[in-house]
């Protein structure tokens, strides 16, 4: 099991690499530069070329690129170009508002969807069942951010009900988290339903029926202990979506946190910035679903020992 | 009810317990409601099975087998499972009017089974030691640690080593599941076990062993068995009574002898002229034509009838009457309204 952490974990620096050269090479192809967005109309030629050799611009992008990488082969991730911060600075100075944004968004999803799923699975074919399955459908099919829209239009522009943008009360929270909350509810309350009506026609469940187990028991040791597994899974992978993918949201809400950092870095052509950001979230990223993983492992046996059995033949061979 | 009051109930039924017959159904109705139909899946089916005796209920897919076996411990699915009349007794209680912690006592410790696919029949994320120590723990007093060195008992009674005890249903093969699943079954010395096809789903090798620790277990643990199965060879080895089931009903009864050697039902014979003959490899096998009616359209009368070589047009009419030919052997055909009656096989004098 520490094998294959640590075999995920390695696996990461080709992903960065990648990640960072594609960064680079769409900020190079895309028009204008950093140097565009300082020009004032008092500069001269001159000016103008000292600051693209200040940020060799003047230089082909693959050296730009070789020296931001051995950089980051020391650890340092560099500063905004802009402002002058460190990107590390920056990250960590919003990272705890996506990452309690997402927080809420999850728990909010999972406090609906779970119920909304297992209610659905119950009544299978009646009208609640088909109830959900409208919503779940609604949810999935409306884009995330002309729901937020929506939602500041109604809650914040006519009724003032919630502000609009962030301001460190928990009322800020409402719209991002119930607009970022609604197309998890979608998956996840499928995902519940069906696996509990998976499991619910599985044939150990006769098997303990007939050892004598009572029927709570066998609802919750037997019929929940299978059915949660996937329903894990479906969790952390909207953990990993909304942890790294809430900038649409960030942007509708003007809310200071990384999505909307990387947003306004790739606007403004802040190279380092955005190239910052995207590797800083990327790792939060692969860390949730390398957890998610693991806890996956810890709680179904099969998928354990698919890892112990890759371990063996690495031995062997 | 309280919980006192239930093991009160259930100690004072126990009591009939010691009379010799463990397992009696009598005149079991089985239907499932569907949306547009009814399957009439058993139609009146009963049986006595004394201590120690091993009963085969043998007949083709659909016949009721399985479902026979599900109302014998009342979990037959409902919806849409009804079960419309009957009664059964297990050591000398009726499960049918039992409430569900009653029967929750009963499942598992008098009366247990053993499902047909051992593949799906355990639960893939409990370790085996701990799926047959749920079952010790609920019957008895017995502390975690005791139950799950019972647990590893009964896994060496099936043949698997104690030490596997910590392993997952999916580390093991197909034969040894369904070993596990009898060692799940027999855990707590039931005195009735109902065997749903155990070696369907293995292969011929495992099935010859399965069997014969079966037998073994079947001395060792002195419990009764129903034998549900489609193989006339698995009861020829394991069984002392058969019972033919066709459509929902037991067409023919008796013992091995009756059935085997003096058969008298047209769809036994049937069945027994579908068997390759080991004697005379190169003889044709003589399936039964036709296909079983249609569970949700019985045809009035014999429902043997349109496949039957036998039938005439009264067979058509009337449900044939279960008569008594000897002590043990009974038989469900019209024909034998006519004095001197005999299928084509008819062997005895």
């Amino acid at each position: 099991m520490l094998r294959y952490s640590a075999m995920r974990l390695l696996l990461f620096i080709p992903i960065i690499i990648c990640v960072t050269f594609i960064i680079f090479a769409l900020m190079d192809l895309a028009p204008g530069t950093i140097v565009d967005t300082m020009i004032t109309e008092e500069m001269t030629e001159e000016d103008i070329e000292f600051l693209r050799s200040k940020y060799d611009l003047d230089k082909p992008m693959i050296v730009r690129y070789g020296k931001y990488l051995g950089n980051l082969l020391r650890g340092d991730l560099g500063s905004s170009q802009i402002t002058g911060l460190t990107v590390w600075s920056q990250f960590s100075e919003r990272w705890p508002n996506t990452m309690w944004l997402s927080l809420f968004s999850l728990m909010f999803g999972v406090a609906l969807a779970i119920p909304a799923g297992i209610l659905a699975a119950k009544y299978a074919g009646t009208i609640w069942d088909n109830i959900t399955t409208a919503i779940a459908m609604l949810g999935l099919s409306m884009p995330n951010f002309w729901l937020g829209l929506m939602l500041l239009t109604v809650f914040s522009l006519k009724l003032k009900i919630f502000p609009a943008a962030y301001d460190g009360t928990w009322r800020s929270f409402v719209l991002p988290v119930v607009a970022n909350g609604f197309a998890m509810i979608a998956s996840i309350t499928r995902q519940t339903r069906s696996s509990i009506l998976d499991v619910s026609r599985q044939d150990y469940l006769r098997t303990a029926r007939a050892k004598g187990v009572p029927e709570r028991q066998v609802t919750t040791r037997h019929k929940l202990g299978n059915a949660w597994i996937p329903i894990i899974t479906q969790i952390g992978m909207m953990l990993g979506v909304t942890l790294g993918g809430s900038a649409v949201i960030e942007t509708v809400y003007s809310w200071p946190g990384v999505g909307y950092l990387m947003v306004e870095a790739i606007s403004r052509r802040d190279t380092t910035m955005a190239c910052g950001c995207v590797i800083l979230t990327a790792t939060a990223y692969s860390l949730v679903l390398l957890l998610v993983d693991l806890v996956y492992a810890a709680i179904d046996p099969r998928i354990r020992s698919a890892y112990a059995r890759g371990k063996k033949r690495r031995v062997k061979a | 009810m309280s919980k006192k009051s239930v093991d009160t109930a259930i100690k004072d039924q126990a009591v009939v317990c010691n009379d010799d017959v463990v397992l009696e159904v009598e005149d079991l109705v089985v239907h499932y409601v569907l949306k547009k139909s009814v399957v009439e899946a058993v139609n009146g089916v009963s049986f006595k099975l004394k201590k120690r005796r091993a009963i085969g209920l043998v007949g083709e897919t659909g016949a009721g087998k399985t479902t026979t076996a599900l109302a014998i411990m009342n979990l037959v699915p409902d919806p849409p499972g009804i079960i419309k009349s009957g009664n059964i007794t297990v050591c000398g209680r009726d499960m049918l009017k039992l409430k569900p912690q009653q029967l929750e006592k009963i499942r598992g410790k008098d009366i247990s089974m053993i499902f047909q696919d051992p593949m799906t029949s355990l639960n893939p994320v409990m370790t085996v030691g701990q799926q047959i120590a749920e079952s010790v723990r609920l019957h008895e007093r017995v502390s975690k640690q005791e139950a799950f060195e019972r647990a590893i008992e009964m896994l060496e009674l099936v043949g698997i080593p104690g030490e596997r005890a910590n392993d997952y249903p999916h580390q093991f093969s197909g034969g040894m599941k369904q070993r596990v699943v009898i060692a799940i079954a027999l855990a707590c010395n039931p005195s009735v076990l109902i065997a749903d096809e155990p070696t369907t789903a293995l292969d011929v090798t495992i099935q010859a062993q399965v069997l014969s620790m079966m037998n073994d277990l079947k001395e060792k643990c002195n419990t009764a068995l129903v034998m549900i199965t489609h193989d006339l060879g698995v009861v020829a080895k394991m069984c002392d009574d058969v019972a033919v089931l066709y459509a929902g009903r037991i067409v023919e009864s008796g013992t091995l002898e009756d059935v085997f050697n003096n058969t008298m039902h047209p769809y036994t014979e049937g069945l027994f002229n579908s068997l390759p003959n080991i004697e005379n490899r190169g003889a044709e096998l003589k399936p039964i034509p036709g296909l079983m009616p249609d569970p949700t359209k019985l045809p009035a009368g014999c429902t043997f009838a349109d496949r039957c070589s036998y039938a005439t047009d009264a067979c058509r009419e009337k449900v044939p009457e279960t008569r008594r030919v000897s002590e043990t052997h009974t038989v469900a055909c019209s024909r034998y309204d006519e004095p001197g009656f005999r299928i084509e096989g008819w062997q005895h004098g």
